[in-house]
């Protein structure tokens, strides 16, 4: 059973899809640097780390897509007049079909590329491992009472044990990079606490989406200290 | 702070000392620029080898390795990687 509801402040509604489309700007430049770096290495981890890193592309572009569909009616009910006459008359697809669409490909994009940063940090080589931990979270996800609850505890699990990671590789490089960078899953973290204080209240859908922007933010700053080493 | 060379700083060693002999090296003199043991070498030649930053050559029976273009562009943006390496802990 799918159950989400949305209980942001209608102000901040269209104010998310901006934050995950500049949030998918930056992982993307992430991903894309990464990659130059494995092109130059053939490092297998630099390769993960892209691969990581665009997969939270796709997924915040398909939720920043998806987040703007139930927001808008207009661009909704645009949507839908584009569509193959075909498609929309035999309810193939509808927006309620797309919305449930976009989001569980947002769950499922996040949690394989927050598990390959888990896999990468913990630096296991197997592979069977990440392959073990993935078909759980799916058997997780797909048997919970919902799936946003689900979604957002795992990504916590997975999270946290990432930040941990980075504030001890802050504390044995002691750079302002690493700082950065751990700051930065720091403030990521918080943000799935955040999304389930939304119950509580109103204002933590918003304080989620602040959190995570932010914690992306200073991913890009770590990123760009990076780029202009000489 | 930790003495320890990287990977990524090793690699460097190795690919600076067959540039600064003029882009290419015999394995005695390597040994010796890469303050590592002979076997931990070999193993490295063979990764650097497999990854096509340097290549084997060999003139007379006597074998030497040569840096390649990938080997000078790892050199060129070795800060970067390094720092990249670092500051996303990979």
């Amino acid at each position: 059973m799918v159950t989400g509801i949305i209980t942001g402040p209608k102000w901040f509604f269209g104010i998310d899809s901006l934050l995950e489309a500049v949030s998918m700007l930056i992982c993307f430049s992430i991903f894309a640097f990464s990659f130059k770096l494995y092109k130059i290495t053939r490092e297998k981890r630099h390769l993960y780390f892209s691969a990581a890193f665009g997969l939270l592309t796709l997924a915040f572009l398909v939720r920043s897509v998806t987040n703007l569909i139930i927001h808008f009616r207009t661009v909704s009910d645009w949507g839908m007049q584009h569509l193959p006459q075909i498609v929309v008359a035999k309810g193939i697809l509808s927006v309620t079909k797309i919305f449930l669409l976009g989001y569980i490909a947002h769950i499922a994009l996040t949690l394989t590329a927050l598990a390959l940063l888990v896999v990468l940090c913990l630096k296991i080589e197997d592979k069977k491992p990440y392959f073990l931990l993935l078909l759980l979270m799916s058997v997780l996800v797909y048997l919970s009472n919902s799936y946003f609850a689900s979604f957002y505890l795992l990504s916590l699990i997975l999270l946290s044990f990432i930040t941990y990671y980075y504030f001890k590789n802050f504390w044995t490089k002691r750079k302002a990079a690493t700082l950065l960078t751990f700051v930065a899953f720091l403030l990521y973290t918080g943000a799935p606490l955040a999304f389930f204080s939304q119950k509580i209240f109103g204002l933590g859908y918003a304080l989620a989406y602040i959190l995570q922007f932010s914690g992306f933010l200073t991913m890009l700053a770590a990123l760009l200290i990076v780029m202009l080493k000489k | 702070m930790n003495l320890r060379r990287s990977k990524i700083d090793i690699v460097h060693d190795i690919l600076k000392a067959m540039h600064d002999k003029g882009g290419r090296i015999k394995p005695t003199h390597l040994l010796y620029k890469s303050n590592l043991s002979h076997n931990r070498m070999m193993e490295y030649i063979k990764e650097l080898l497999g990854k096509g930053l340097i290549l084997e050559e060999k003139e007379e029976e006597k074998i030497s390795y040569a840096i390649t273009n990938s080997g000078l562009e790892f050199l060129a943006n070795y800060k970067k990687l390094k720092e990249f390496t670092e500051a996303f802990g990979l």
